[in-house]
């Protein structure tokens, strides 16, 4: 039997679904927008700039996500001071650890790009409270340059992270997920948010009032596509590297979360989309509209079946085995 | 620092009284399970099941019976005193976020309540699924090998009571020797499949509670080769960068590759 | 050209970062030995180790029967109790 099924479940559950959903979301959107303002063109600002307006909401929503999922709340700040030396807490080989740091990391540059995406794309304001953040962002040369560099792979990471976070671990599933020497949650997570914000943006950019230019729209939709093709891959490699697990764990649970990841994930969240986005007229002019919201659904169901397949793993052998 | 101390757990001499259980429940002032009022599991006479918050001890009945068989005259018991492994390279340690896992001068393993902030990290780490949240505190809690008794140089509360000296105190090497005198004299009695698990430094780099068993590991719940969460740390680490150089260059391909097809289809919104 | 520049420079430490990762790939709990140090502990303790917060022996005990009044009621357990 693996050694993963003797351990006990963290009971991580629909909290950390919605903030890994919620904050792979963030983390893609300030890694797109950033992205846009390093190498795409003047235009594309109006689509960073709400790349930007997403990446903090999104951040402030799944950071007290994960203050509620503690058993004591007001103890979150043990996480990054020590309560009884008052040294910075901090351990580089425990992805809860590090991730600490990077969601606070993020949750700083979000709010600086944040307050510069408030100031309208085109305008260059005189004065104001916000002129210094879009001086930060956009005014200072090569600086800006690197806090956009180190936002977006801040952003990244914070997307990939979570992955990480339940591959070290000893639990079913999330420990499994190996092929050649590479764990693949992290990578799996992190294509998977990046599209997920890819889809977010094209939905709120293609609202009229948004102002986003036609060409900067098609450009995120290309972007997705490719990157669900990764996601593809990854997942399909993921479903490969559990495959030697699957002996072990009853059919019920194999069947169950297994119809779930391959129609909710596979085929709906990823294979339609990308359909969908390359022929943009399928179904007529909303066909994008349908694909980015897929992806959503796609992306959030990936995060449940990984999370929840692994919790739920030992009532459903008990019943399975009769035990 | 003291010597490592820890357990000897001899599974060959078990009873199943749960006394041990009892006497940790009370040294320990342990809620119980549902208020007192337990139910049957319905699969075994231990009622107790598993080790968590409130469980620090757990006496695991296997019971070795054909159900086919009406006179049952084949089967057997086998009774463990299971408890924390304090393990010399500790999961649970590894990944606590918030530092409350610490090592004593014991070289045990122990959880320091007003710090753990109930995040969960180490139940999900811990390779022998010995943790839990306790109902009261809202933290994890495990065996603390009575750190509280090893300080004032008493001995833990479930080996005091043991009556039948299946649970053992001591410091590993006195526990080593005598262990392996036991698994001598066994052998030596025609039980040759009497093994130790977890005294020498191939399970985790040993544990500072290890155990005298007559059957497979996993026959008693324990894995055959439990691993550090760690391990998946450089895997999972560069599946991930891999993933963020990729995202990467197709960021840099598409939105710049744009910018290349407008400027040939005279850019006139380049501003 | 500038930013492409830029962006290339930064992923070379990326890598770097990577690998050494890679190498090393352990915490300091995996090397530990018996009575080897504290490991993976960031020594994050004051001169009181505090273990005993869980400690409350009548939680949710139901109280009922004759002298239900004068059965000790502990704290934690008299808001469940109550509904």
């Amino acid at each position: 039997m693996p050694r993963e099924l003797f351990t006990s479940p963290a009971h991580w559950t629909w909290l950390i679904v919605v903030y890994f959903f919620v904050g792979g979301i963030a983390g893609g959107s300030f890694f797109i927008a950033a992205m846009l303002d390093l190498v795409g063109n003047r235009a594309d600002r109006s689509l960073s700039r709400l790349g930007y307006l997403v990446a903090l909401p999104g951040i402030a929503i799944g950071g007290p996500l994960l203050i509620l999922d503690l058993g004591r709340k007001e103890r979150f700040w043990h996480m990054l001071v020590q309560s009884e030396t008052f040294r910075p807490m901090f351990k580089w080989w425990s992805p809860i650890s590090f991730g600490t740091w990077i969601v606070s990391a993020f949750g700083a540059f979000a709010f600086v790009a944040f307050l510069a995406a408030l100031v309208r794309s085109g305008d260059r304001p005189q004065r104001g409270p916000l002129v210094p953040f879009h001086k930060i962002v956009y005014g200072l040369g090569p600086l800006s340059k690197l806090f956009l560099i180190l936002g977006a792979l801040t952003g990244l990471a914070l997307a990939g992270y979570t992955g990480m976070l339940l591959s070290v671990t000893n639990r079913p599933v999330w420990a499994n997920m190996n092929l050649f020497g590479i764990n693949l949650l992290g990578l799996l997570f992190l294509a998977s948010a990046v599209s997920a914000a890819a889809a977010t943006l094209y939905l709120l950019g293609r609202r009229r009032g948004a102002g986003v230019e036609h060409e900067s729209l098609h450009a995120l939709t290309r972007f997705d596509d490719w990157v669900l093709g990764l996601e593809l891959l990854v997942l399909i490699a993921a479903i490969v590297s559990l495959a030697s697990f699957f002996g072990s764990v009853s059919a019920a649970w194999l069947a169950g979360w297994g119809a779930l990841l391959i129609i909710g994930v596979l085929v709906l969240g990823i294979l339609v989309p990308l359909v969908l986005y390359a022929r943009p007229r399928m179904l007529g002019g909303n066909s994008g509209v349908l694909a980015a919201i897929l992806v959503l659904v796609g992306s959030f169901l990936l995060r449940t079946v990984v999370v929840m397949s692994s919790e739920t793993i030992e009532s459903l052998e008990r019943v399975a085995h009769g035990g | 620092m003291a010597e490592p101390m820890g357990f000897f757990t001899d599974t060959t001499v078990c009873i199943g009284c749960k006394a041990c259980e009892i006497a940790c429940k009370q040294w320990n002032q342990l809620p119980a399970t549902n208020g007192g009022q337990n139910t049957i599991s319905g699969v075994s006479y231990d009622n107790t099941r598993q080790l968590d918050g409130i469980h620090w001890r757990h006496v695991r009945f296997i019971e070795q019976f054909d159900t086919r068989d009406p006179n049952r005259t084949d089967g057997r018991w086998l009774l463990m005193s299971d408890v924390c492994k304090h393990c010399v390279q500790a999961g649970c340690l590894e990944v606590c976020p918030t530092g409350a896992i610490v090592r004593t001068e014991f070289d045990t393993v122990v959880i320091q309540s007003d710090v753990c902030n109930g995040c969960r990290a180490c139940i999900s780490a811990c390779p022998f699924g010995v943790i839990g949240i306790n109902p009261v505190s809202h933290t994890a809690q495990k065996c603390t090998l009575c750190y509280d008794r090893l300080k004032v140089g008493m001995e833990p509360a479930c080996s005091k009571a043991c009556p039948t000296d299946s649970i053992q105190f001591g410091t590993i090497s006195q526990l080593r020797d005598r262990a392996q005198k036991r698994v001598g004299d066994l052998h030596q009695q025609g039980q040759t499949e009497a093994y130790l698990y977890g005294a020498d430094d191939k399970i985790v780099g040993g544990l500072n509670s290890f155990f005298l068993l007559m059957d497979k590991p996993e026959v008693y719940g324990l894995p055959k080769d439990p691993q550090l969460p760690s391990r998946n740390l450089a895997p999972s680490g560069i599946g991930s960068g891999i993933g963020a150089v990729l995202v990467g260059l197709l960021g840099l391909l598409n939105f710049r590759k744009r910018r290349m097809d407008r400027f040939a289809a005279q850019g006139h919104r380049e501003s | 050209m500038g930013d492409k520049m830029s962006k290339k420079r930064t992923r070379c430490p990326l890598l770097v970062a990577l690998l050494a990762v890679g190498l090393i790939g352990c915490s300091p709990e995996a090397q530990r030995t018996r009575g080897g140090g504290p490991g993976a502990d960031p020594g994050n303790v004051d001169s009181v180790v505090e273990i005993h917060r869980g400690a409350d022996p009548g939680y949710k005990v139901p109280l009922t029967g004759a002298g239900r009044d004068d059965n000790i009621r502990s704290d934690a357990s008299r808001e469940d109790v109550s509904r």
